[in-house]
């Protein structure tokens, strides 16, 4: 599995336990948010969130304006790890490890 | 009513007065992941002569309407008080909230500002491409701009010709969905401002002074984050506003309560909704240190209170220092500058036990005084919990009427209507809805409630608010969104909420005439979703789709919401409408089956 397939999967059970009407067929990469499963922006702020708890890492609210699928997001997040990855993955930067 | 004048006759004049105050401000934590932006009011006071200087030559004249689409909170100060210093009237519009599906948002800003008949709309360089075809459906529109550009096109110490600007004229347009069918624009003046603020901030208010300080993540194109937030903490020069956005509150409420920890803050204030979900999904974890001990106002307005929801809060949070008696319940409305009522400071929450059977006959019949203050639900044998939400303020008058505009007696629910110097002067090139909604000086709020021990309990307009989530949805607006969808009727369509034990919430239909016909109903269906999901951010769960006629209606053309809730509910909704029953029917049963499959898998989950 690739890593943006299993932020796929993280999404899609995110969505199971948040959701109270879950669309008909499984989520993946091309379930679109609004269109399929209805978020509104609480609810994908809260998956924003999740997200960010998930792989301890920041994620601007504004992708929000850029993202239409699941399999946007998951770019998103795997974007924001490969970024933590190729600065070292430390937190000692200026700034950049907001520990909650 | 100048009996009592106020402290300062124009918003303008209280900044004025600021000019030299640079150790108090608004501290802008809204740009997620950055170092905040603190303006003093004197930096403030500054920034907005070059800003009125710079929309002076941009053309913009007294009593233009100027738009401001500025998600961001530093911008949007500056240029809220830099257009009324010009001369202008400033009229904030939402700012597009992402996700997509901007056709409709686009619609909505275009009737905004068609009807405020703008000549100039401010906004930022991230969203200008988005505005780019409003120019050619909003007649009136000269230009928008880019904010940052316009203010840097003169020199810093630019400073605007004089205009001047009195407690009579327009401060600024609100827009309000309020409860009927399109957006109008309320007119608020700077008297109408000057009073409300006083009465917010006085001594029969928050008593608000220099040791005060707040903090709010409410939107500043609404009144109560602009009003409350903007406004008022420059008249009674407190401490310092910490702004948080919207959206930061919504991606982690927590984060509200870190804020008014560190900040010590004093007062804050929320719409319902908000104390619930700082309740549900704020965590111990994201919690830890938080310490709310210097919270004094917990403030609660904006939409119908629900006392479980502020119960919750503050147990969950007691362990941190909240105290219940922070919070104040309260009641207002745009068209009321913004507060009615509040409760009264350091009281603690209290809601009356009423009969609910009694209650839909207009009798607020106590069932038991001493249990009220230890409920924790307000929907158990047919009890009902209305939070006290106190009294108005002085200058201020409020009364009960019957149907016929009697003045009616304590505990007898009617409706609410106000008089005094908060009230607008009316909707803006609106005569027909301002006399609808204003007579003889009494504003007519379109609120039922009553009155007990001289106390204001709101009862909304209990029988047609749709409360999902926490969140009132008022069924006029649902309306009047779907009405816009191409292919509805317009003004033929009834949204109502049926509570569902199953799906432990009420389930919200929408009925919408239309002509189209099979194969084009589906996507009818789900363009109305996706509209009133995008505009009002509520999931709808059943949209029925009905041939023309079928709604029922009064003989003079109103729609009867109670009598097609009635009807749907007895399955004949859309029986006698000829020849198309059999499509309803059809439609019906896909409907059903859709709202079965939500339930199994509910069941499923538990």
């Amino acid at each position: 599995m690739s890593r943006e397939e299993q932020i796929v999967a993280v999404i899609a059970r995110h969505m199971a336990d948040h959701l109270d009407s879950p669309p008909d067929g499984p989520i993946g990469a091309e379930t679109r948010l609004v269109d399929d499963l209805a978020l509104d922006s609480m609810h994908s702020l809260e998956m924003i969130a999740a997200l960010e708890d998930h792989y301890r890492v920041m994620l601007s609210i504004e992708v929000l304006q850029d993202v239409r699928t699941v399999g946007d997001v998951a770019l998103v997040v795997a974007g924001a790890l490969a970024d933590r990855e190729t600065s070292g993955g430390e937190v000692g930067g200026d700034g950049g490890g907001d520990d909650r | 009513m100048t009996a009592n004048p106020t402290r300062y006759p124009t918003l303008l004049a209280a900044l004025a007065d600021r000019a030299g105050v640079d150790d108090h401000g608004y501290h802008h934590y809204t740009r997620e992941g950055q170092d905040p932006e603190v303006v003093s009011f004197a930096a403030l006071h500054r920034r907005v002569q070059r800003v009125a200087a710079a929309l002076q030559e941009r053309g913009v004249r007294r009593g233009d309407r100027v738009g401001l689409i500025l998600p961001d909170s530093v911008e949007f100060v500056d240029a809220i008080f830099g257009a009324m210093l010009a001369g202008a009237i400033p009229v904030p519009v939402y700012p597009p909230l992402g996700l997509g599906k901007l056709d409709t948002y686009l619609d909505n800003t275009a009737h905004i500002l068609r009807r405020a008949g703008c000549s100039l709309v401010l906004t930022d360089g991230r969203v200008r491409p988005v505005l780019g075809t409003l120019m050619s459906v909003a007649g009136t529109l000269r230009g928008i701009d880019v904010f940052r550009d316009l203010a840097a096109g003169v020199p810093d110490d630019a400073t605007p010709q004089p205009v001047d600007v009195g407690p009579d004229d327009v401060a600024f347009l609100q827009f309000t969905s309020g409860s009927t069918a399109a957006p109008k624009g309320v007119m608020l003046t700077h008297r109408n401002l000057a009073h409300n603020i006083e009465a917010i901030g006085g001594a029969h208010g928050l008593r608000i002074g220099e040791g005060s300080s707040a903090v709010s993540w409410l939107p500043l194109y609404h009144d109560m984050g602009l009003i409350g937030f903007v406004f008022t903490p420059i008249y009674f020069r407190t401490r310092g506003v910490r702004f948080l956005s919207p959206l930061m509150f919504l991606k982690r409420p927590a984060v509200w309560l870190r804020h008014l920890s560190d900040f010590r803050a004093t007062i804050t204030f929320a719409p319902n909704f908000a104390y619930g979900l700082a309740t549900r999904r704020a965590t111990d974890d994201e919690l830890d240190g938080v310490d709310l001990s210097a919270l004094q106002v917990a403030g609660c307005g904006a939409e119908p209170i629900q006392y479980p929801v502020l119960r919750g809060f503050a147990d969950r949070h007691a362990g941190r220092g909240f105290r219940s008696t922070a919070f104040l319940p309260c009641y207002g409305m745009a068209e009321h500058s913004l507060a009615i009522t509040f409760g009264r400071l350091d009281d603690d929450l209290a809601a009356d036990r009423v009969d609910a059977g009694a209650l839909a006959r207009g009798e607020a019949a106590p069932v038991s005084a001493s249990a009220a203050a230890g409920a924790a639900d307000a929907r158990d044998g047919g009890e009902l919990l209305i939070v006290n939400c106190g009294r108005p303020f002085p200058l201020h008058e409020l009364r009960i009427a019957g149907e016929d505009g009697e003045t009616l007696p304590e505990r007898r629910v009617g409706h609410i209507l106000v008089r005094g110097p908060s009230v607008m002067t009316g909707y803006f090139d609106d005569p027909a809805a301002t006399a609808e909604a204003l007579s003889d000086g009494w504003l007519r709020t379109g609120d039922l409630g009553y009155l007990a021990g001289g106390d204001l309990h709101v009862c909304g307009r209990i029988k047609e608010l749709i409360i999902v989530e926490g969140r009132n949805h008022h069924p006029q607006d649902i309306e009047w969104q779907a009405s816009r969808v191409d292919g509805i009727r317009a003004g033929n369509v009834i949204a109502f909420g049926l509570h569902d034990p199953e799906l432990g919430r009420e389930r919200v239909v929408v009925a919408a005439e239309t002509r189209l016909a099979e194969p084009e109903l589906a996507p009818l269906m789900r363009q109305v979703r996706a509209r009133i999901l995008e505009a009002l951010a509520l999931r709808v769960d059943e949209v029925l789709l009905l041939p023309p006629g079928a709604l029922p209606k009064t003989s003079s053309g109103k729609l009867q919401r109670a009598r097609a809730r009635a009807m749907f509910e007895g399955g004949t909704l859309g029986e006698g409408a000829g020849s198309s029953w059999q499509l309803f029917r059809q439609l019906k049963q896909l409907a059903a089956s859709r709202w079965s499959f939500v339930k199994a898998s509910l069941r499923g989950k538990d």
